[in-house]
């Protein structure tokens, strides 16, 4: 029998998932090869930059998330940046031309994949000097993701 | 950010073993009637409930620690399903006082009865008349749905 959970459910569920993100640390990819965000997507599925230049970027030079409601009301849980040094991902080296697709997000502990997403349109990286802003990342919880 | 399933599991998993809410070591939530009718929704506190008062009726307690977690085989939707106390979530009858009575529902709530968790309708009211009739809640089950995160 389904119960309809209430916000005190709703609301813990989300702050144990921040927890344990926090605690395990995550990890922002850039994804070069085309592909569809969905429930199954997962690192054996992506294809990652490999241009000079690039690093995947780590939770403690990010930022954590955090828990807050957005303007819309939705549980936002926010992927933040730290510093105008982290913003960017910039060529400098081997490997080039190379199109980024969109990022994941991975837990570092798990290396299990969280989630992931594609940029409005693909960004091509041509030449050294040529880069992306990292971007801020969520994930929204509106209040029907429990029943 | 589209999520995996990854994330569901992890909100399963760690809202199943939330000491907090409902998987403390000691003082377990409770399961409780309705005589009266309400509307499940995310803001329910326990003042829209009217507690059965039918002879052989009293809260029933959920198991402490961690509770199950599970898949819907049909839609692979992520579940967090109190576990079955013994004897199960089911009341009898013993006594005519306070009969007739109907039944609307089923709400969970902390130990202290001072918030409510989550609360479901049965498909219609059931009236109790007569002894030893029964009422069986055959689980208490919150549901994960994939379209609310994104």
């Amino acid at each position: 029998m389904d119960f309809t959970a209430t916000t005190t459910i709703k609301r813990k569920a989300i702050q144990v998932l921040e927890n344990k993100i926090i605690i395990d640390g995550w990890v922002l990819n850039a994804v070069v090869a085309p592909f569809s965000p969905n429930l199954q997507t997962n690192s054996a599925l992506l294809t990652l930059a490999t241009f000079g230049g690039y690093l995947a970027r780590l939770s403690n030079a990010l930022g954590i998330f955090e828990y807050r409601n957005n303007v819309a009301g939705a549980v936002e849980f926010l992927g933040a940046l730290s510093s105008a040094l982290n913003g960017s991902w910039v060529a400098s080296g081997a490997g080039l031309p190379q199109t980024v697709y969109g990022v994941t997000l991975v837990d570092l502990s798990t290396t299990e994949t969280l989630a992931s997403m594609l940029f409005p349109s693909p960004i091509l990286i041509a030449a050294n000097g040529d880069g992306l802003a990292v971007p801020l990342i969520f994930l929204d919880f509106l209040d029907s993701f429990m029943i | 950010m589209q999520p995996t399933l990854e994330i569901f599991n992890q909100l399963t998993i760690l809202l199943a073993a939330d000491t907090a809410t409902i998987a403390p070591a000691a003082n377990p939530p409770k399961l409780k009637l309705s005589k009266a009718a309400f509307t499940p929704n995310q803001n329910n506190v326990p003042a829209d409930f009217t507690e059965a008062d039918f002879d052989g009726y009293a809260p029933i307690a959920a198991i402490v620690g961690a509770q199950n977690v599970g898949v819907d085989p049909l839609t692979q939707e992520r579940l967090v399903e109190m576990k079955i106390p013994a004897g199960g979530w089911r009341w009898v009858v013993t006594g005519l006082t306070n009969l007739p009575q109907q039944i609307f529902g089923a709400y969970l709530t902390d130990n202290a009865g001072a918030i409510v968790f989550g609360a479901a309708l049965f498909d219609g009211p059931i009236t109790l008349d007569n002894l030893p009739q029964v009422v069986e809640v055959g689980s208490v089950t919150f549901r994960f749905r994939f379209n609310g995160v994104f």
